[in-house]
């Protein structure tokens, strides 16, 4: 318990487990920044439709006969026309790009609502889109997170490599696999934190932005839960990742060992799998982290009748986090094992 | 009988690139407070057979025993009761020393107190709050030092401890050893530094090629070279030499104008006086070659290695 301590406080005392997280904050402060210059509270540039809006006709026959002064001398046909883009510039249907919590992307939704046009009120049609709906925005976010475990993890092992620290520590704590065990524990428990601060840090930017340049509709009580069980699916991988860097920089002696294999692993695992081990891919690391983050399904390619491919269910999110475990698992009792048998000369 | 605090038998080491660091080494160090200087030449085993007592090397073969207990398998029994510093200080750059002092304290739980007198025993209170990247390397030195005290070890193993520092540093660390020596501990030295360990050890062990060469109280080894050699000053120290030759001595050349060493106990030094002058060669001067735990060291190790 009192090295666990040791440990947990040279976690949080390290520069880098304040800086890394602090750039990656910022960069989430940068993103959303870009997604609320890029959209506005005013209806954007509104699209042109080439024939007359059905609701603008109504709403303006409507409103003519409920006696508004500026249409009370228009006929039928003229509001037609003047719901025609066509004929009539003023007229516009809009699309409202909105910034959703709840909404994926390809959601859309119309209604009939009115417009201010040089202070004349323009009914027409709304099309409401969601852009970049925060429920595909988070995994996605959640995914980087674990980048950043990764180096914490790899730097965590990898300093005290280089400083020298370790045989250090172990003139005064001699039981190495209970040393190797605890710097998993404490530093994994503290990069699933650090990664849990980052997640709830950008849900709330996106709420932010979200109020005031889109809609919160939709974010009730099972929406929040929802929100908290990724990210405590998050932690949880974040924490089995940061694991895995430990144990690859304690094989390899260094932080740069483990960031450049599981980065590397991160960009050519797909490649890889798709030219010579396609079996493989329901046990690939990032896409069991992605599962079990999002909660969905990891697939398998098996082949049909006729030699195509096709995706079929393989297993779910809990096998997922599973298979993530033993990714984790694997290397740190292979490295336990070397570190408890090395020679520190 | 008292249990040795050190008892190594037949220790030997031998490295992937089949080099043997240690072939069969034997040391066994009593309890009690004695400081024991541990020196050999560059590649002669010491750091290595230091790691081997602490762990951090496994042994190829023999056994090593700390206070009665199997290094191998029970090393985290006995670790409170030593302190030990190898080679160089290995602390975090960016912590202070004080935070490099209190992460080592909290494995085991030694109070903040110790730390305080454990730096100002060392000198460095008032620097303690700096980064150690920024210490300079005597400071370094005396931080390691620092924390071998921590525990208030019985053993205290330490790995050329005046490294780095100036000579002010030097008697400082030796006056320090030596209290250590005083207050009951077992210290068990390795230095290059040998004037120091001869002011500062009780005992000494010269090992060289990985076996133990020579071991007893650091007088009687001194006393081992303090004997057979005269310094003889002449005008003509190759005339000499020829004359002395010729006569049986063993003589040998030196670098130092118009002197020459001559093998031969101080006893019979007016021999020499005879021999020259029977050949009308007058010396200016003769004295015994003074004694030192460098010659002795020169003299065991010959040809093994520099210092």
């Amino acid at each position: 318990m009192k090295l666990l301590k040791v440990e947990l406080k040279r976690f949080w005392s390290r520069r880098i487990t304040l800086i890394a997280p602090g750039v990656f904050a910022l960069l989430l402060v940068l993103g959303i920044g870009i997604a609320f210059t890029q959209s506005s509270a005013d209806p954007p540039d509104p699209d042109y439709v080439p024939q007359p809006d059905a609701g603008c006709v109504e709403f303006t026959i409507q409103a003519r006969e409920e006696g508004d002064p500026q249409l009370a001398n228009l006929s039928d046909d003229e509001i037609r026309e003047s719901c025609t883009f066509e004929d009539n510039p003023d007229r516009r249907v809009w699309v409202t790009d909105l910034l959703s919590l709840t909404r994926s992307d390809d959601w859309s939704e119309a209604r009939i609502a009115e417009q201010e046009f040089n202070g004349v009120a323009i009914p027409g049609t709304e099309y409401r889109e969601a852009k970049r709906g925060f429920d595909s925005a988070l995994p996605g976010i959640a995914t980087m997170v674990l980048i950043l475990a990764v180096v914490l993890g790899g730097s965590f092992v990898g300093a005290e490599y280089r400083a020298g620290t370790v045989e250090n520590l172990l003139l005064w704590e001699p039981r190495r696999i209970k040393v190797i065990l605890t710097k998993c524990l404490s530093g994994g428990l503290g990069a699933a934190l650090v990664g849990g601060l980052l997640l709830v840090f950008f849900t709330g930017l996106f709420f932010l932005l979200a109020s005031v340049r889109g809609t919160l509709e939709g974010a009730d009580s099972r929406f929040v839960l929802d929100v908290v069980i990724v990210i405590a699916r998050s932690m949880a991988v974040t924490a089995l990742f940061f694991t895995l860097a430990v144990a690859i920089a304690t094989l390899a002696k260094n932080t740069t060992a483990a960031v450049v294999a599981v980065l590397g692993w991160f960009i050519v695992s797909n490649i890889i799998i798709a030219l010579v081990a396609k079996w493989f891919q329901p046990f690939e690391l990032f896409t069991n982290a992605n599962a079990v983050i999002g909660g969905g399904e990891v697939a398998k390619t098996v082949k049909i009748l006729g030699g195509s491919d096709v995706a079929v269910f393989s297993h779910g999110p809990w096998t997922a986090f599973a298979i993530v475990a033993l990714w984790a698992l694997i290397p740190t009792i292979v490295a336990a094992f070397v570190f408890h048998r090395r020679d520190l000369t | 009988m008292q249990q040795p605090v050190i008892d190594v038998r037949g220790l030997r080491k031998d490295f992937r690139n089949g080099v043997a660091a240690i072939d069969g080494l034997d040391i066994q160090i009593e309890a009690g407070g004695r400081v024991h200087g541990f020196l050999g030449p560059n590649g002669a085993g010491k750091t290595t057979t230091i790691r081997c007592l602490l762990g951090l090397i496994r042994p190829s073969a023999g056994d090593v025993k700390l206070f009665g207990v199997d290094v191998a398998s029970n090393l985290p029994s006995i670790i409170g009761r030593i302190g030990a510093l190898v080679e160089t200080p290995k602390f975090f750059p960016n912590f202070s020393g004080r935070k490099n002092l209190q992460m080592l304290a909290d494995v085991v739980g030694v109070r903040s107190v110790a730390i305080d007198e454990a730096l100002d025993t060392v000198g460095l209170s008032d620097r303690s709050g700096d980064k150690f990247g920024t210490y300079s390397l005597g400071m370094k030195q005396r931080l390691a030092i620092a924390a071998t005290l921590l525990k208030d070890p019985e053993l205290i193993i330490l790995d050329e401890p005046a490294n780095g520092l100036d000579p002010a540093g030097i008697v400082e660390i030796r006056q320090l050893i030596r209290s250590l020596g005083s207050s009951g501990r077992t210290v068990f030295v390795s230095s290059h530094q040998l004037g120091e360990v001869q002011q500062t050890c009780d005992e000494v062990m010269i090992i060289s090629k990985g076996r133990l060469i020579r071991q007893g109280p650091v007088s009687e080894m001194v006393s081992l070279g303090a004997s057979n050699k005269q310094i003889v000053t002449v005008r003509d120290p190759a005339q000499a030499i020829r004359i002395l030759n010729d006569a049986g001595f063993n003589v040998q050349p030196v670098p130092e104008p118009e002197t020459v060493h001559v093998e031969i106990p101080a006893a019979r030094a007016d021999e020499i006086t005879k021999a020259l002058a029977a050949h009308q060669v007058f010396l200016s001067g003769m004295r015994p070659a003074e004694a030192s735990l460098e010659s002795v060291f020169l003299e065991l190790t010959e040809g093994q290695g520099e210092l």
